[in-house]
């Protein structure tokens, strides 16, 4: 079970903050105008992301899962932004 | 769904006692400004003939007194905050907000924020008196964890949502009771707590969150991103030129010109007497928005408008944030919506607390006397945090009458000596000695009130003070209902099954 609330805890910050950062950036429109409401729908994207934790089948699949999903998040954020698909404005 | 329940029942414990204090001290900040009335006296107390006037007074004292103000000052003007102004000079060298008052002879003097009655429980609200920022931060955290609580209380109870809900089974199975009692509070008040969660942890922990995102996804020009919601025009550096400021006067009617209709509450003046000095007045303007935020920005040496804000011209991360707030500090209708949010606030408290006893009557050993160590150190802790709580906060406005500038050591003396006590007794006799506390400090307020101010309740209804006829009344049906807890603790300890740490041997 500890590994459960650890794998919540290490990974449910990370993996809300990569799906935000690649939803914002992706999402058309002014940034300045995105940004902040793309903050703030980090708050409930982190708990999702726990509960997330708690929902597989066992504590391997759950780390596999966010830990996979987090890299790939990630992967695409510097990648497309490397490609020059999406970007920071200003 | 095992999970979900031991998610629950333990982020709800490490949770539970702080939101506990974040609630009974919430519920009372709703009505901060009605309570600073309460004891409110001397020079304080007296409504000034000339508000603009004695608040230019306090500026030029302060610019006088100390000239590195000109940097950052924050004006309070008299009205909602107090017949008196107060203002806050954000000192750039050391980060911190100074705050400054003029006395009863009219001189100025410092007034640090935080320190008494009910600025205290105001910041116990969301620090629990521990030293910020990190108390702020902890809170933050028990505002997340307060989430996760939620959605597992959610997912347990959904699948008898339908048979449930509206069940309050009064019985012989007193513990069913009480798991009815808890799962219908929770359930019926859901979209008040959801709204608490994310706008605790937005207000809490919002700027630390800015972090990640400034260095992993917006390669650090978030901050720059964000300045037209928070400030509208562009921030500008002072120019270094002397060039007078225009007084509060002139200021205040070039604002009213820009924006009719809006009340202003407060000025954050910039540079002042450079040729970059900027004015902003912030009030309340109605537009049939859920949140009354107004703003004008000025240049303070010629008056020009430069930049206003109004609910209906508010960037959409704006009206998120400051819808937000709005819902957390239930500032959005009229006097009745207060007393809605002081009795959610209360039933949240009520929540937390039955969930732990919960979690200590779920644990029971039926067969024997001996309770295990972790029932009886969980039970102790409940009834040490939260009834150190009620009993400490009815000791701050014992304090706020009687002895003013003692309201913080009030509430720490009474706060550790009720843990401490929680800890040395048996259970049961802790409840229902530190109830009889909690009812007595509370039925202390209305008392102390009137040796405080020599009005006494039934005086106060008939001068029409009714924020002090207010606030004694609470006190005295709170009072009453701490008894009734007492006596049936009591009652439990001595009538109900020997075989729990609620029973008296």
């Amino acid at each position: 079970m500890w590994a459960r609330y650890l794998a919540a805890a290490m990974l449910g910050l990370p993996l809300s903050v990569g799906l935000i950062g690649l939803l914002a950036l992706a999402w058309p429109g002014n940034q300045e105008i995105t940004a902040l409401p793309a903050v703030m729908m980090a708050f409930p994207m982190w708990i999702a992301v726990m509960v997330l934790a708690f929902v597989f089948r066992n504590a391997l699949r759950a780390w596999l899962w966010l830990g996979g999903a987090t890299v790939v998040c990630f992967g695409l954020l510097y990648g497309l932004k490397l490609l020059g698909w999406i970007g920071v404005q200003a | 769904m095992r999970r979900f329940l031991s998610l629950h029942t333990w982020v709800g414990l490490i949770a539970g006692m702080a939101l506990f204090i974040a609630f009974y001290a919430g519920a009372i900040t709703v009505f901060s400004h009605e309570i600073g009335d309460w004891n409110r006296s001397g020079a304080a107390a007296a409504t000034p003939a000339d508000p603009v006037g004695r608040s230019q007074q306090l500026l030029d004292d302060l610019l006088k007194q100390h000239p590195q103000a000109a940097e950052s000052v924050y004006l309070v003007l008299p009205g909602e905050h107090g017949p008196q102004p107060s203002a806050y000079w954000f000192e750039a060298s050391t980060g911190e907000s100074r705050r400054f008052m003029l006395e009863d002879s009219n001189t100025l003097h410092e007034d640090a924020f935080g320190q008494d009655f009910i600025e205290f429980i105001y910041d116990l609200h969301f620090t629990a008196g521990l030293p910020k920022p990190f108390g702020t931060y902890l809170f933050g955290v028990v505002c997340v964890l307060y989430g996760l609580a939620l959605v597992s209380g959610v997912v347990i109870y959904t699948p008898t949502l339908v048979r449930n809900l509206f069940a309050l089974r009064l019985g012989r199975n007193v513990k069913r009771m009480w798991q009815d009692a808890h799962n219908a509070v929770g359930m019926l008040s859901l979209p008040f707590h959801i709204i608490f969660a994310w706008s605790g942890a937005v207000l809490a922990l919002g700027l630390l969150l800015l972090v990640p995102f400034q260095t992993m996804v917006y390669e650090g020009k978030l901050l720059k991103l964000l300045e037209r919601d928070f400030y509208g025009a562009p921030q500008v550096a002072a120019a270094h030129v002397a060039k007078p400021t225009l007084p509060l006067e002139t200021l205040l009617q070039r604002g009213q010109a820009a924006l009719p209709g809006m009340e202003v509450e407060g000025i954050s003046l910039v540079n002042i007497g450079d040729a970059n000095a900027r004015a902003t007045l912030y009030g309340v303007v109605e537009q049939r928005r859920l949140n009354q935020l107004g703003s004008v920005t000025l240049d303070g040496a010629t008056g020009a408008v430069v930049d206003q804000v109004a609910p209906k011209t508010m960037t959409p991360g704006m009206i998120m944030l400051r819808g937000l707030q709005t819902l957390h500090f239930g500032n959005f209708g009229p006097d009745a919506v207060k007393w809605l949010y002081f009795v959610l606030g209360l039933a949240g408290a009520f929540l937390f607390y039955s969930g732990n006893l919960l979690w200590i009557e779920a644990r029971r050993k039926r067969r024997q006397v001996e309770q295990p160590r972790r029932t009886r150190v969980m039970a102790a802790l409940t009834l040490g945090v939260c009834l150190g709580c009620v009993a400490g906060v009815s000791a701050v406005f014992v304090a706020g009458a009687l002895a003013p500038g003692l309201g913080r050591p009030a509430y720490y003396t009474v706060f550790l000596a009720c843990m401490l006590w929680a800890c040395l007794r048996q259970p049961a006799r802790a409840g229902h000695e530190l109830l009889w506390l909690c009812a007595l400090a509370t039925a202390a307020i209305p008392l102390a009130g009137w040796i405080g101010s020599g009005e006494s309740l039934l005086a106060a209804a008939w001068h029409g003070h009714w924020h002090r006829f207010f606030v004694d009344a609470v006190a005295l049906v709170l009072a009453f209902a701490y008894w009734r807890v007492a006596r049936a603790t009591l009652h439990r300890g001595r009538e109900g099954d020997p075989n729990s740490v609620w029973a008296l041997h």
